[in-house]
Parts: structure tokens; C-alpha cells; sequence
């Protein structure tokens, strides 16, 4: 059953980072900056789609989270560049909002970010997929 | 996947989010024991200075809630007469709010203050609006006071008001001031905006000596 198993390391991933950003922005009241929402808006629905499929034991919804967690992954690897300064902020997209997409808010024991967690989320959930995709090919056993 | 053991786990995940966020929340309206950031002594002050109740109130002229709260802060003043001392600090989150706030820094030595304040609040809708500021507006209210204008324009540019704009923005990232207006009711910070908030957490605080 890798099947499901990847899937639910998609849904867990998904749903913990949910959480997490709604507790970073609605109790902590940490704004959110333009690429979080980006990231947001490819994380979420992978909760639902997730959610559906394995309720549902159907595990074509991999399909339809490979965009979500692509492109969540690409959102991401490019705000960590900006906020670790491989990209200089002037290009950034954000700094006339109201948050700077590289203004630190969080630094957990020296190097946990917001950036940092929302990449490792998504590289976890596209390693998940990728998985998936292997056994469903015959590739794992 | 169990379709029960998904329902457990996504209920434990709940359930530790909920409980994380009202630890949280609990934290961050634990009374403040750094008095001196909540309180400075250049601070505009309403009510007895020895009242029981002190209620800081971190406001930015330009924001639609505090002119919302506005109104409602004078109401609980008014029903704890004498009880109740309000102390005004900026978070000058806006374009043209330090502006404003010069302005009225500048009308605190003519003791027209609080009248400007409510001025501020009340044509709020003709000089903040978002889509179309108009800050212009600004020192014709200040013009309508009577008082010698210049004078309240000079004390708004001077050094020392500028300072206290730091000062405030410096106490208000310190005391985790995110939004507007955040209240400080004895030092414990009111979780939600309103009438009833406003008046039981005073309540609470006149209960609690």
C-alpha cells in the first residue's frame, strides 16, 4: 500500500502546514507576505484533494496534486532565495506591501523560518508524489 | 488509509492547534510587567492621573477602527467616571498618519488635543479614505480649532514630536503592537475589539484590586 501511504504523507504535510500558517497569521497575528499568500493558494487545496482520496481510495488524486505541489515547491525555492539574499530584494515583487517577503518574522533555534518550513513541506509532498508515481509504475514494491 | 484512523489524526491536529492558540492567546494578555514601554511619561493622558484603571490605547488616526473604537473608549470612560485614565500611544501604520499625528502632538500645547483627536475621527471619511487620500484636509481642521495654526504646524515638524513617534513605534514593536487600535487594559492586552470587551475587561480590572 505505498499508494495510500504517500497520499497520506501528502494529506499530513498538507493539513500540518494549513494549521501552521493559519496559527502564524491568525494567532500570532503575523501578517502574511505576497509569496506566503502564493504558497497558500497551491498548499490549501492540496488538503482538500488529499483528503478526498483517501477517503474516496482513489489514488488518481495524486494527478491532481502534482500542479498544486510543483508549484508550491517553485514558490517556495524562490522566496528562499530572496529571503537568504541569493536574489537581491530589489527584484522582489512585494517590498511596497505592506510585509517584505524577506522580512524576517520567525528564526526558531537560529535557522527554523516560515520560508524554510513551507519549502521543506513541499519538497516533502512532491518526494511523496514521486513516490506514488513509482509504484504505480511497478518501480517500488 | 482507515478512513477512522484519518478522522483521529485530523482531530488530534485540531485539537493541538486549538490548544496552541489558546495558550497563545493566554500568553499575550498575561499583564505586562515592562510598565515603562506601555506608559511613556510625554504620553497624552485623559482622566485622573492616579485612577485605579489605566487603559493604553496604541491608535493610528488613519485607521477606520480606532475612529470605530473611538467613540466607544469615551462611553466606558464616562460609565467608570473617575475610575479610568487613558493614555494614547501611535502606531503609525499609514501613509499620512505620522502627519496626524505631528498635527496633533503639535495641538497638545495649545490644549486642543483631544479636540483635534475627535476631529481626526470624525472627518475620517473625507481625508483618509484609502482609494483617494486627501491629507490636505488635515491642516483646515486644524485651522477651525482657533488657535494660532503655525504654531501647531511648527510643533509638528519639531524634533521632539518626531521623537516620540520613534519612541511609540519603538514601545509598540516591543509590546507586539501589530494592528490597530490595540488596547492595554492595566497592562493586559484586550483581545477583542468592542463595547462589551472594552467594558468587562475595566470591570475586571476594578474587581481584581
Amino acid at each position: 500500500m505505498v499508494g495510500s501511504a504517500s497520499l497520506f504523507v501528502v494529506w499530513l504535510v498538507s493539513v500540518i502546514g494549513m494549521l501552521g500558517s493559519l496559527f502564524f497569521s491568525e494567532v500570532m497575528r503575523l501578517p502574511p507576505c505576497t509569496l506566503c499568500w502564493y504558497q497558500r493558494i497551491m498548499l490549501y487545496p492540496l488538503v482538500i484533494i488529499s483528503t478526498v482520496g483517501l477517503v474516496t481510495r482513489d489514488t488518481k488524486a495524486a494527478k491532481y496534486s502534482w500542479p498544486f505541489a510543483v508549484g508550491g515547491l517553485l514558490v517556495a525555492t524562490y522566496h528562499n532565495l530572496l529571503y537568504y539574499g541569493f536574489i537581491p530584494a530589489s527584484l522582489s515583487p512585494c517590498t511596497a506591501g505592506a510585509v517584505s517577503c524577506s522580512e524576517r518574522q520567525i528564526e526558531w533555534l537560529g535557522f527554523i523560518t516560515i520560508p524554510l518550513l513551507s519549502q521543506a513541506a513541499f519538497i516533502t509532498m512532491v518526494a511523496a508524489l514521486v513516490r506514488l508515481h513509482q509504484s504505480s509504475k511497478g518501480v517500488v514494491r | 488509509m482507515n478512513k477512522s484512523r484519518l478522522i483521529v489524526v485530523a482531530a488530534v491536529l485540531v485539537a493541538i492547534f486549538a490548544i496552541a492558540a489558546t495558550w497563545y492567546r493566554r500568553q499575550e494578555s498575561a499583564a505586562i510587567d515592562g510598565a515603562e514601554a506601555l506608559v511613556r511619561p510625554y504620553s497624552a493622558t485623559l482622566g485622573p492621573a492616579d485612577a485605579p484603571v489605566t487603559i493604553v490605547e496604541f491608535l493610528d488616526p488613519e485607521c477606520e477602527s480606532c475612529a470605530a473604537m473611538h467613540p466607544i473608549t469615551k462611553r466606558v470612560m464616562k460609565e467608570f467616571d473617575g475610575k479610568v485614565r487613558l493614555v494614547i500611544r501611535y502606531a503609525t501604520f499609514h501613509g499620512n498618519s505620522a502627519y496626524a499625528v505631528g498635527l496633533l502632538e503639535g495641538a497638545r500645547a495649545h490644549e486642543k488635543y483631544w479636540p483635534l483627536l475627535d476631529v481626526f475621527f470624525e472627518k475620517q471619511p473625507e481625508w483618509a479614505s484609502h482609494a483617494a487620500p486627501r491629507p490636505e484636509l488635515l491642516a483646515g481642521y486644524v485651522e477651525a480649532l482657533g488657535v494660532n495654526s503655525q504654531a501647531v504646524f511648527d510643533g509638528a515638524k519639531s524634533a521632539e514630536t518626531q521623537r516620540r513617534i520613534r519612541q511609540d513605534q519603538i514601545d509598540g514593536n516591543s509590546l507586539g503592537v501589530r494592528q490597530t487600535p490595540t488596547f492595554f487594559v492595566n497592562g493586559r492586552r484586550l483581545t477583542s475589539l468592542g463595547y462589551e470587551p472594552l467594558r468587562a475587561a475595566v470591570q475586571n480590572a476594578l474587581g481584581s484590586r
